[in-house]
Order: C-alpha cells, then sequence, then structure tokens
C-alpha cells in the first residue's frame, strides 16, 4: 500500500483535507455513539433511590421523625405498613416501635393509629386493634401481621423477617 | 511502522508481540465476490452476542433469581433503575436478532458448503454454538418469572420425558423437582448465567480459531469461475475495508435494537401464578415454534426423536457431503437446504397464522 | 389411627377410674344385667360430668358402691339413699339447674360458665310454652345437649357446636308435622328457617366453612332464651356486629319509620335467614333497587337514591379504570406497583361509602365517593402519563438515531475512502 506520488500536489493536499475531513467525521460519530452508550450505562449502574424490589425491609422513617404516641404509613412493598412509637416510648430505641402491615383484615382498609385511645383503629368498619396487633373490637377476623423493627444509625428499618 | 514509536506499544510489543498480532491482521484478508454478504453474519452475531453480554452483566445488577422477586425485580428494572427499560428491552431485542442470526449465518454456510473440507470442525463448533443459543433463549424467556414464560417453561421441558430412561430424571434435572418452581427459576438462572456463558466462550473460541486458521471459505461456484479464469481472486484487506462493513452493519443493528426497545419496550406481562389455568394456544419462543407446531402433527415420540436424530446428523453433516468435499457442487444439499428453512418457515408460519389449531 | 383411639381411650378409662368402679356403671354397661348398655357407653366415652369426676349418683342419687357384687340392683338404687327416677321432659330444665343454676358449685368447675341458663330459658319461647301452656314437645335441655354424653359446645362434635347449631335447630324447626299448630305473627310459623339460612351469607360461612365469627341461629335468636329478635330489635340483633352499619342506620331518617314495620330496621331491605351479600344495586332507582318500592319519581327520596347509586357507581367505574391503566402500565413496565398502592385509598372509600350509604344521606356519601373518585382519577392520570413517558422517550430515540445516522454516514464515506486506495484483486 505504498502511495505512489503520481498526483499534483494541489491534488494531493485537496486529497489529504478530504481524508481528514472523513476522519473527523468519523471520529466525532464514533464519540457521539460512544457517549451515547456509556452515559445510559452509568446512570443505570448509580442505584436509584427507591429501594429495591422484592423488599422484606425498607426503611420506614427517620429517628426523631415521629413523635412518641403518633403512628405512621408507609409503602411496604407494595402495600401498606404503619410504624407506631409507642406513647412514652424513647425514640431512639427500637424496642419503642412497633410495625404491622396497615391492611385490616376484615375487608382490606388502610388502618391509621388513634392517638386518643392509643390503638390502631379501621375506619371502614369500626376495627381496633391493640399495639401487639390483636383484634381489640370489631369486624377483623384475625390479628395484624406483625413486622421487626430496628434502628440503624438514623434510619428506622421495618422488616418483613421473623425477629 | 514508525508511528509506534510511542511507550506503550513498544512495552506491550515486548511482552505480548505487539508486532507479530499487527502483522497478522494487517495481512489478514476477506474473499471478495458477489456472495461476500453472507460474510458480515458472523461478525453481526458475535456483535450481538458482545452485546448481550453487557446488558447481561448490567441486568445482574438489579435481577434476583428467585420466585418471590425475580418479576419485582424485573419489574423494578423497567420502571425504577434509570434506563433499565432500554437496558432489559435492549437484552431482549438483541437475544431474540442474535438467534435470527445464527440461523442466517448457519443456513448461509450451508448453502455455500463453508462446512467443506477442511472446515468440519468450525461448522460442528458452529452447530454446537446454535444449541447453546437455543438454551440461553429458553433458559432466559422463564427469568423473568412472568405467566407466559412459567407455562412455556411447563410445555417445553416437558419434552424431557420423552427421552427413554433417563427422562424423568432429565426432567427433575432440569426443573430442580417435579414442577416448574422456584427451583427451576434458580437452576435456569444459573444455566443462563454461568453454565451457558462459560460452554459458549468456550466453544466461540475454537470458532473464531478456525475462522482465523482457516480464513473464509470460498463458494464452489466462485472458485470454479476463478479457476476456470472466468473471474479474478478477489480479495478485501481485514483491516480496515472489512471491519469498517462490519462496523456499519453494527451500527445499523444497534439503531434498530434502540428503535425497537424505545417504541416497543418489552413487556412485563403478568406474574406467574402457578395456579392459574393455563390459556389456550400457548406457544413458546418464535425460534422453536416450527418444532412445536411440528409435535402437534405427528406423535409426540416420533417428533422428538426425529428433531434429536436430525440435530445430530446437521451437526456431522460435512461427514455426509463427500460431494462437496471434493470440490464438486452438490446441488441435493442445496436442495436439502432450501427445504429445510422453507420447512421451518412454513412451519412458524401455519402456528402464527392459524393459532386455533 | 386406631392405636391413638386406643391410647386415648385406655387414658379416659383410666384417668376416671372412679367411673369404672361405680355399681352403676358395672351394671349398666354390661349387656347381662340391663336391656340398654347405651346411657352408661355415652356416659362413658365423652361426657364433660364424667370428665370432672361427676358420677351418675350426682344427679340420679343412690348408692355406687352398693349393688353390682350383691347382684342387687335395689342396693344402688335405694330411694333411702336419694335415688329419683329419671324426671319427664317437663322436669328436666330444673333438673339440670339444680347443679347449673348454683352459682357457687358452678364455680368449682369452670368459673366462667354462666348460671342462668334455666332464668334465661323461661324467657325464651321454649321455656314458655314449657311452664306455662305445658307444651312438652318443646326443646328442653336435653334435646339440644344430649342426656348423657353431654359435650361443650366448643366440642366440635356436640351438637351445640357453633356449626352444628343450626343442623340441631333445624332437627324440630324443618319438620312442618312437628311444627303445625304453632303461630308466628297470626300465620302458621315458617318451616324454611334452614333452607333460606343454608344459601345465606351466614349459612354458608357457618356451615361450609366453619367460620366462627358469622351467626348460627342463636346469633340473632339468643340460645337459652331463644326469642324472635323483632320482639326486642333487630337492628341490635344485626348491630352486634354490623356495628357501623347499625350507627348510620340509626342516625338515618329511615331509622323511625323502618321500625314501624312488619320486617323492621335491617329486615326490611337485606330479609332474614335468606339475607345475601348486599350488592350496590339494592340502593338507587334502577331495577333490583329496593328504594323505588316505597320512593315515588320526582320524589325528593327517589331523587336522593339515584344521586347515591350514582355516586357509588361513578367511584367504581373511577377504580376500575384507574386499575386498568395502572395495570397495562405496569405490565409494559412503565409503572412499579405505586399507581396500585395510591389507589388502596379509593378502594377504602369504596369500603365505607357502602357502609356510609346507610346514613340514607347523599352529602356524606358523596363526600367519600368524590374522595375515592379524585384518587382513582389521580392514579389514572399518573399511569397514562407513566403510559405517555415511554412516548417521551421517543426524543430519546431520535437523537440517538441520528447518531447512529451520522455513526453509519462516516462509515459508509470511510468504506469508501478506504475501498478507493485498495486493489482488490490478488496477483499470484
Amino acid at each position: 500500500m505504498l502511495e505512489i506520488d503520481i498526483y499534483p500536489l494541489e491534488m494531493r493536499l485537496e486529497k489529504v483535507s478530504r481524508r481528514n475531513a472523513i476522519n473527523i467525521l468519523l471520529g466525532s460519530g464514533i464519540a457521539a455513539l460512544g457517549a451515547g452508550t456509556i452515559y445510559p450505562i452509568i446512570r443505570y449502574i448509580i442505584p436509584p433511590a427507591e429501594s429495591g424490589s422484592g423488599t422484606s425491609s425498607v426503611s420506614a422513617a427517620k429517628v426523631g421523625e415521629l413523635k412518641p404516641n403518633e403512628g405512621k404509613i408507609f409503602k411496604f412493598g407494595d402495600k401498606p405498613a404503619i410504624l407506631v412509637l409507642k406513647a412514652g416510648g424513647d425514640p431512639s430505641s427500637a424496642a419503642s416501635y412497633v410495625a404491622f402491615t396497615a391492611v385490616c383484615t376484615h375487608l382490606g382498609c388502610t388502618v391509621q393509629y388513634r392517638a386518643d385511645i392509643k390503638n390502631i383503629w379501621c375506619a371502614c368498619h369500626n376495627g381496633h386493634y391493640d399495639l401487639n396487633g390483636m383484634v381489640i373490637s370489631g369486624p377483623p377476623p384475625t390479628p395484624l401481621t406483625a413486622y421487626t423493627v430496628a434502628i440503624k444509625g438514623e434510619e428506622i428499618f421495618v422488616s418483613s423477617a421473623k425477629a | 511502522m514508525a508511528e509506534h514509536s510511542n511507550w506503550l506499544y513498544r512495552w506491550l510489543d515486548e511482552r505480548v508481540d505487539l508486532q507479530g498480532l499487527e502483522k497478522f491482521l494487517r495481512h489478514k484478508t476477506v474473499p471478495y465476490h458477489r456472495h461476500s454478504i453472507w460474510y458480515y453474519v458472523g461478525g453481526m452475531t458475535l456483535y450481538l452476542f458482545v452485546v448481550q453480554v453487557i446488558t447481561g452483566i448490567l441486568l445482574l445488577l438489579y435481577y434476583k433469581p428467585t420466585a418471590e422477586s425475580a418479576y419485582e425485580s424485573v419489574q423494578y428494572i423497567m420502571t425504577e433503575v434509570p434506563f433499565g427499560w432500554l437496558v432489559r428491552s435492549i437484552h431482549s431485542y438483541a437475544a431474540n436478532l442474535f438467534i435470527g442470526c445464527v440461523f442466517v449465518h448457519m443456513f448461509s454456510v450451508f448453502i455455500m458448503k463453508a462446512y467443506r473440507k477442511p472446515r468440519e470442525f468450525t461448522w460442528i463448533s458452529g452447530a454446537l454454538l446454535l444449541f447453546l443459543a437455543m438454551g440461553f433463549g429458553f433458559s432466559g424467556y422463564l427469568l423473568p418469572w412472568n405467566q407466559l414464560a412459567y407455562l412455556a417453561t411447563n410445555v417445553g421441558t416437558s419434552f424431557a420425558t420423552m427421552v427413554p430412561v433417563v427422562g424423568p430424571w432429565i426432567l427433575e434435572f432440569l426443573r430442580g423437582g417435579k414442577e416448574v418452581t422456584g427451583a427451576t427459576l434458580t437452576r435456569f438462572f444459573g444455566f443462563h448465567v454461568a453454565v451457558l456463558p462459560g460452554l459458549t466462550t468456550a466453544l466461540l473460541a475454537v470458532h473464531l480459531l478456525f475462522v482465523q486458521r482457516q480464513g473464509m471459505s470460498v463458494p464452489i461456484v466462485i472458485e470454479d469461475e476463478i479457476s476456470s479464469k472466468k473471474a479474478d481472486r478477489r480479495e478485501l484487506p481485514f483491516i480496515p475495508n472489512f471491519l469498517f462493513r462490519d462496523m456499519l452493519g453494527w451500527t445499523l443493528a444497534l439503531g434498530l435494537i434502540i428503535l425497537l426497545a424505545t417504541l416497543f419496550p418489552w413487556e412485563v406481562g403478568d406474574k406467574a401464578d402457578i395456579l392459574k389455568p393455563a390459556p389456550a394456544h400457548i406457544r413458546p419462543e418464535w425460534y422453536f415454534v416450527f418444532m412445536y407446531q411440528t409435535l402437534k402433527y405427528v406423535p409426540k415420540v416420533v417428533g422428538v426423536f426425529g428433531f434429536a436424530i436430525a440435530g445430530m446428523v446437521w451437526v456431522l453433516l460435512p461427514f455426509f457431503d463427500r460431494k462437496s468435499n471434493r470440490g464438486i457442487s452438490n446441488k441435493l444439499y442445496t436442495a436439502i437446504g432450501i427445504i429445510v428453512v422453507a420447512y421451518m418457515i412454513i412451519m412458524t408460519a401455519v402456528a402464527y397464522l392459524a393459532p386455533g389449531e | 389411627m386406631r392405636s391413638i383411639s386406643t391410647i386415648i381411650f385406655i387414658f379416659l378409662t383410666t384417668a376416671f377410674t372412679n367411673a369404672q368402679q361405680s355399681s352403676c356403671i358395672k351394671c349398666h354397661i354390661s349387656s347381662d344385667r340391663v336391656p340398654d348398655t347405651t346411657v352408661a357407653a355415652a356416659y362413658l366415652s365423652a361426657d364433660i360430668h364424667n370428665q370432672n369426676g361427676i358420677g351418675c349418683e350426682k344427679c340420679h342419687g343412690g348408692d355406687p358402691t352398693k349393688g353390682f357384687t350383691e347382684n342387687d340392683a335395689e342396693l344402688a338404687m335405694d330411694p333411702a339413699k336419694g335415688f329419683k327416677p329419671p324426671p319427664d321432659k317437663a322436669g328436666i330444665p330444673e333438673f339440670c339447674a339444680r347443679c347449673h343454676s348454683d352459682i357457687e358449685f358452678m364455680k368449682q368447675y369452670n368459673p366462667k360458665l354462666p348460671a342462668d341458663q334455666l332464668m334465661l330459658y323461661k324467657t325464651s319461647v321454649h321455656g314458655k310454652l314449657l311452664f306455662e301452656k305445658n307444651d312438652t314437645k318443646v326443646a328442653v335441655c336435653s334435646d339440644c345437649h344430649g342426656a348423657h354424653g353431654v359435650l361443650p359446645s366448643s366440642d366440635s362434635r356436640s351438637k351445640v357446636y357453633h356449626q352444628n347449631a343450626p343442623g340441631t335447630c333445624a332437627a324440630c324447626h324443618s319438620q312442618a308435622q312437628y311444627m303445625a299448630g304453632y303461630i308466628n305473627k297470626g300465620k302458621p310459623i315458617a318451616t324454611d328457617q334452614y333452607d333460606k339460612y343454608s344459601q345465606s351469607v351466614h349459612g354458608v360461612l357457618v356451615l361450609q366453612k366453619g367460620d366462627q365469627s358469622a351467626p348460627a341461629c342463636n346469633g340473632c335468636h339468643s340460645n337459652h332464651g331463644a326469642t324472635l329478635p323483632s320482639l326486642v330489635s333487630v337492628s341490635a340483633a344485626c348491630g352486634e356486629c354490623h356495628a357501623t352499619n347499625r350507627d348510620f342506620f340509626k342516625s338515618s331518617p329511615h331509622s323511625e319509620p323502618f321500625g314501624k314495620l312488619e320486617n323492621p330496621d335491617c329486615e326490611h331491605c337485606h330479609g332474614y335467614h335468606l339475607i345475601q351479600i348486599a350488592s350496590d344495586t339494592l340502593l338507587g332507582t334502577s331495577s333490583g333497587a329496593l328504594c323505588v318500592g316505597c320512593h315515588e319519581p320526582d320524589s325528593p327520596g327517589y331523587a336522593a337514591a339515584a344521586t347515591m347509586r350514582m355516586a357509588i357507581d361513578s367511584l367504581k367505574d373511577a377504580i376500575s379504570q384507574a386499575e386498568n391503566s395502572t395495570k397495562e402500565a405496569e405490565q409494559k413496565g412503565a409503572e412499579g406497583g405505586q399507581g396500585r398502592f395510591d389507589l388502596g385509598s379509593a378502594k377504602d372509600n369504596l369500603t365505607m361509602v357502602r357502609s356510609v350509604a346507610h346514613t340514607f344521606d347523599p352529602d356524606q356519601v358523596e363526600e367519600i365517593t368524590s374522595a375515592g373518585i379524585k384518587t382513582a382519577n389521580d392514579v389514572q392520570q399518573k399511569a397514562l402519563a407513566a403510559l405517555g413517558d415511554i412516548r417521551t422517550r421517543q426524543i430519546g430515540l431520535a437523537v440517538s438515531l441520528l447518531v447512529v445516522i451520522f455513526l453509519a454516514f462516516a462509515i459508509w464515506r470511510k468504506i469508501k475512502q478506504v475501498d478507493k486506495d485498495t486493489d482488490f484483486v490478488v496477483r499470484n
């Protein structure tokens, strides 16, 4: 592939500049495609804020977010769950918290914490559960499923794993 | 080469003989004639395989291979992970294109009799790679753990029982139990990301090594034309001429995959429910359909054994086609190849066009 | 299984050797001595009295230490030792009550067991007929509980076990011949209660699913004080379980007039015995709706019924639309369950409004339905937006394709260029 110098100088120069133009075209095309490939991959690799799928534990709240005698509904997998800081409980101790599925065992409404009676209460048909998840009164046939609460740093984690 | 006087080149050259490699690549050529287009299909297949490896590794970052969370993790990839929908859809579309390219590559090699002496091993390794590719497809299809995949796997694995004596054992080996369950999923995951990639990489290395050692086969017709001086022997330097052509194909393929992945993101479907009854007209992935459809017309045992024997004959084909091995064009085998392709296309078409059967 | 039952049998028989050694049992279990051994056998096999060591003599009197070895029944069944022949049917309630109404006595065995059965029985239709009209066709203690082989109601073999109770009542109440002559509300008493009940929502739960919380006959009629709930208050009986519905109903304008109807309160719409799962079709003005029975078209009540039904239907439609869109978005991989989660509160509203509908107040109904509809519409919008997001990806696609085409063009130009510099023909 020896270049044989048979063209006049101008033609050679023109040829060289066209070659350069094509190379620049090619180089920028490859660079653009490379960037277009790398960018989604980097975005993909950085884990999203929303915790992973098929969760068996989620961060339900921050320490201090709940005051004693207060409850919070949070998303656990695709069902609601409820975290309650017991009245008079120490907000920084996991033992002061209880967590349950927030799905009423009667007709599946979302339950809530009633600070006035210190019960978990379902508004739909006036079902009451105590802070062990047991049915106190009303139509719910079975207790609420309890979750485990643990504190790691500033986060309160709720897990469906058995304690 | 003078411009290679930089230190990195020298450093590497002293250790891995870069000059030797360069020399090989510079002298590597590809036959250039009117059937040359088929040479690109192999490179395309290889490219798609690389795409599969990269997107597959990316999917592994978030995928969870259990019955409880597989479906949810795929849904998570599709919805929560940035560009997750793109990565997964590319993996799904490229998988299908990959299988398609494998078929095209194989039949083009068949029709051009490129398997003939001395390239028998290239053919055999290629044919085995086809089976591995189908294994990839079959095992990967189950991984999202959706209803269709579950049912297809149920039907697909059940054919193992046709094998005499060890059939039930194979069935249990494939399913990780008597039924398709979460155990099957975990097992298929293992096949899909460890066993098959390992085997494929090894076999692919063999396949490519033979291609490099022996170069591309020139069809008998072209050889005849050259030897009878009707045409010149023409060759294309692999670098850069052939490689740029390859790159053009890859770029366009990438465009096509992105187009499909964006306009029609691969669906997640409904989560597999073992208790739900199977819907009518359940069908496997398209590349299995011709076999599946055949089994509707012939007794299952006959069909399964027929395909098993046909598969084996197909692998050992170069040893049967003596005429081609002597460099004489074999019209009979060309006809067989066309009939096989036609059969597969017709059977597939029948299955898709007449789902009522 | 056989061996287990043998072990249990041995356990029972050895544990209660008292009974074994009683001469009453020794004779009454031996077919050589008495013609009928079933009474003793029932007592021995399973009887709460036997389990508590209460021997025959505690009810029947006499001396269980004598008579067997002497081969003289008179020694055991000695009137001087308090033996009395078994009471006739009319005497049974008081016969049992000798112990069962004795609070101090009963406490020894079961501190929780009430001791008011006889008192309640006297208020029941059965008790009144027995004591006031001397009607011995009515049920007495032994008809439901058995006489020998009495089991606690918690024992699933007992005739008064929750699931078995309806059948026990039906033994008399479903027999037209037996019940002939009894009058209820001026008409011969019906005998189809069991048939109706067994098809009702409650009957299916109790009889087929063994649900302990659904009412058997005694759930509404009481057991020992068995009576017609209408005599007291239907809504009180239903309201035991359906508390919110009762409260809403009691606050409603229907409460007073419905109380005066022949089938009062809840019964008027939901019926009795053959109570079906209430559906939304009961409400409104369309076919199957009950409101139109009283409310004439163009009346305010008619309009209110239509409004409430419309509100509930709109909520249902909104939920099902949102569900469909969400499902489509999920299947397409555009949405990951958040919509389904958010839709939960709209479904809560639907559950709640079906209860609140008993206020028969369109404003209260619409307040809840509109909240639910708003939630459902939001979810629907989000699902559609998520599906739409797939479309906005097309901008990214367009850019990528431009890059691809640009690069392809560059490569193509490059190929042209390198080919120009290449001599393809191989010259040997």
